[in-house]
């Protein structure tokens, strides 16, 4: 009696384990055609020739570009050099000294020869304290800020304060960009008229590719097994779900790491948030003020500008990051957990609300209920077996066989990767992805959501901040 | 039930597999072949550059250049479009664009009714680099055409302005895709003057966006001669037209009588006031002083900063500047004096 009761209870979740991957399987097989057919539309289309009008200053709106610094003082004169010779007609950039403990505000004031001005800042939003302004004698674009510490959100909102221009991008202190990327990533908003508020561009993996004095000479892949992995897990999110969301403006995520937006939105938003994933939650926030004001703009992401970051080569820093990621996740859901599923934020309550909740927070617990049941019918014998095979071989599909299609996405439209060899290897490597690395990502992630639950205290506190807005 | 359920799926789990893995191995022989051919190609390119020059310069040599191969007519026709980019002299050009229509046009018209998307951008961006006119009628037929994108329509008129193209006035009025202020820029950027003289005289019947697109480019392009002309659109109705005929006013520096001036600084609407000082600034208008000073103290940051950045520009301007920066009962016009004594007459603009 007991025992056939537990036999009940395994089938049932896992029948729930199975239609749900049946559903995710099929949401995103969705978003792999929709981004195909986009991908290839603008396949073998010229590099440069759709960007050359735009070096004209006449169209081109100016653009301040913000650098968050806490304690940088190894990379940050490479981060700053690399923006000092971009392609772009106007623009500032902005370093943001958010009361490092190290030398980088003296390192900053040394090589670009800063003097401190008088300038008057206009708070429209509110920040810890600024301490002082600095303009680099050299290059007279550049500025620096130097204030309290107050965490990366504030800092970009000081940031904010201090620019001069309508439009503004965030740039994190440890990535490279490449040269033509502003123009790529503001095309958009400058064709549309100011249509498009915010526009967000690919991040891939740096690790692996040849960088000389803060710039990409040579893409490759390294020849870590979990860098390539990431690689891989870029390209599917990137590729695969961002195109196909964009392209019906469900975009919930324009990477903190690499995106435009327009300065007066963001300000009206209220800024950036004292939260874990400020850059996805001003985003759901955009998207929220659209749908009150009733207006029609947009949010975008363009695949062809790249933002090379450096990824975590060892799984401590790996597994920091995903559960950190999850909690952002969690914590940008909870403070707009009003728009999920209410028909008066549209697309975005009844499509990117609920798919970010179910598929890409709840995903990884069922994908763990998954792996439980798997073991445990594995123990029960009998047709139990090819049930477990069954759930096998759907997670495979579920992780594998997309992550497959989404390097061949990348080698039949964008095409990056030089060599040969490296799309062998990607696509490999990308056929192991179910049997380790899935489950590994899947167990952090469900760590974050522990973590989340343990610590109610400092959620709570975060959650008030939030919602103020 | 499930023993034949598990079948099928393990079936198409299978074929799956097999569809992905002969995809990839697609892929990867058109990866390999296509490097080695952007290989060769490079290596033509490298042999063909000197006989491209000296072509270029002097007009000879030009049998040496064999389009026979498909690979070698790729390798040309990107070491041209390099050329173009490189070479302004009018010449060059002529002989860049005698050498497309004869050599590459056949290649050209295939790539302009491709079925994707990407070629077809792509044959015309080099019919606008060789500015090759003989295409025209290819062009109206791709125009013609069911499949046109927005994208190829915008790019397709911006030629139709470069070629100077009769059609084109018509086409801005009722275009196939509701076109944006950024086209209109775009096309009016590209018009020859003659065009956009004939042209001037009907815009009262132009489209919102058409109309501020070309106030705008009047600045840019400095065409003083439309002074007069946006002088008169100041009375207008439409407060877009006077802030936009304001600001290219500014651009182009136009003299604008101070009475004139003076009624704007004192306009209601912000950007009015804000415009008028950066024609102030720009022209110099020392009888506008006074306003300017009061404006230091106007609720709008912007325009406080404008006023103070107008100042600096005048006749003793950082004088009266140094007198609000210490005496003023306005902190906020205090601030933004000092700020600007410091920063001093930057990059105007």
């Amino acid at each position: 009696m007991g025992i056939d009761i537990w036999y009940t209870f395994v089938s049932v979740v896992g029948w729930f384990v199975f239609l749900f991957m049946v559903a995710v399987i099929a949401f995103y097989t969705f978003l792999l055609l929709v981004s195909l057919v986009q991908l290839r539309k603008s396949y073998q289309l010229d590099e440069w020739e759709p960007y050359e009008e735009l070096l004209d200053v006449s169209y081109a709106k100016p653009l301040s570009i913000l650098v968050p610094a806490y304690n940088e003082s190894a990379g940050i004169f490479g981060t700053v050099r690399s923006l000092l010779s971009i392609e772009y007609p106007e623009y500032e950039i902005i370093v943001i000294n958010d009361g490092s403990t190290d030398d980088t505000l003296a390192k900053l004031i040394e090589s670009f020869q800063l003097v401190r001005i008088n300038h008057v800042i206009r708070q429209q939003l509110k920040t810890k304290r600024v301490k002082a302004v600095y303009r680099s004698k050299l290059y007279r674009h550049l500025f620096v800020i130097d204030k309290e510490n107050g965490g990366k959100a504030d800092a970009l909102n000081a940031g904010i304060n201090v620019s001069r221009y309508p439009y503004f991008c965030s740039i994190d202190g440890d990535s490279v960009l490449e040269r033509s990327a502003f123009l790529k990533v503001m095309k958009p908003i400058i064709d549309s008229d100011g249509e498009v508020i915010a526009s967000g561009g690919s991040i891939r993996i740096a690790n692996g590719c040849e960088i000389e004095s803060g710039e990409i000479v040579k893409v490759g892949l390294s020849r870590h097994p979990l860098v390539v992995m990431q690689v891989i897990e870029y390209l599917r999110a990137f590729l695969m779900g961002r195109i196909g969301l964009s392209r019906h403006n469900l975009l919930l995520i324009v990477s903190g790491a690499f995106g435009v937006f327009s300065k007066r939105w963001v300000i009206e938003a209220g800024g950036y948030a004292h939260t874990v994933g400020e850059d996805m939650e001003l985003v759901v926030r955009l998207h929220r003020l659209i749908k009150e004001r009733k207006e029609s703009k947009k949010i975008v992401y363009v695949p062809d500008p790249v933002c090379w970051t450096e990824a975590p080569e060892s799984l401590k820093y790996l597994r920091r990051q995903r559960s950190r990621w999850h909690r952002g996740l969690l914590e940008s859901l909870w403070i707009h957990r009003r728009l999920i599923f209410n028909p008066k934020y549209g697309s975005i309550g009844l499509v990117s609300m609920p798919y970010f909740l179910f598929i890409e927070f709840f995903g990884p617990v069922v994908e763990l209920l998954g792996y439980v049941v798997m073991l445990v019918s594995l123990f029960f014998g009998g047709v139990y077996i090819e049930f477990a095979i069954l759930l096998f071989l759907l997670s495979v599909i579920y992780g594998s066989v997309f992550s497959m299609a989404a390097v061949l996405l990348e080698e039949w439209t964008v095409r990056k990767f030089p060599n040969v060899s490296d799309i062998v290897r990607l696509f490999l490597f990308s056929l192991t992805e179910s049997l380790w690395y899935r489950p590994l990502t899947v167990w952090w992630r469900c760590e974050g959501i522990v973590d989340v639950l343990r610590k109610k205290r400092g959620w709570g506190e975060m959650t008030r901040k939030g919602v103020s807005k | 039930m499930r023993q034949p359920a598990i079948v099928y799926f393990f079936v198409l789990f299978i074929s799956l597999l097999i569809v992905l893995t002969s995809l990839f191995l697609y892929l990867v022989i058109r990866k390999a072949a296509e490097n080695e051919r952007r290989r060769k190609i490079d290596a033509y390119k490298t042999s063909y550059q000197q006989t491209v020059f000296r072509y270029l310069n002097e007009g000879i040599g030009e049998g040496e250049l064999s389009c026979r191969s498909p690979l070698k007519q790729q390798a040309l026709l990107e070491l041209f479009e390099e050329f173009s980019r490189l070479i302004e002299s009018e010449h060059v050009q002529a002989r860049i664009r005698a050498f497309a229509e004869t050599h590459f046009q056949p290649m050209i018209r295939k790539q302009l009714f491709h079925r994707r998307w990407g070629v077809r951008m792509n044959a015309l961006f080099y019919i606008e680099d060789f500015q090759m006119k003989v295409m025209i009628n290819d062009l109206e037929r791709l125009y013609q055409s069911a499949k046109l994108t927005k994208s190829e329509e915008i790019q397709l008129l911006k030629i139709y302005a470069i070629f100077d193209c009769p059609k084109l006035y018509e086409r801005m009025l009722a275009p196939k895709y509701p076109l944006t202020e950024f086209a209109y820029r775009l096309l009016f950027r590209h018009m020859n003057d003659e065009t956009l003289k004939a042209i001037v005289h009907r815009f009262a019947q132009w489209p919102p966006l058409m109309q501020y697109a070309f106030i705008d480019i009047v600045g840019i392009r400095n065409r003083s001669e439309y002074g007069v002309y946006l002088e008169q659109l100041l009375e207008s109705e439409s407060e877009e037209i006077r802030i936009r005929s304001l600001k290219a006013m500014a651009t182009m520096g136009y003299f604008l009588s101070h009475e004139k001036l003076i009624h704007f600084l004192s306009s209601p609407l912000w950007q009015e006031r804000l415009m008028a000082i950066k024609v102030c600034g720009k022209i110099r208008a020392n009888e506008c002083i006074p306003h300017l000073v009061s404006l230091l103290s106007d609720p709008i940051f912007s325009v406080r900063s404008q006023a103070a950045q107008a100042l600096l520009r005048m006749e003793n301007g950082s004088q009266w500047l140094k007198e609000v920066a210490t005496s003023a009962d306005d902190p906020f016009a205090r601030d933004m004096a000092r700020e600007w004594l410091e920063r001093g007459v930057e990059v105007w603009g």
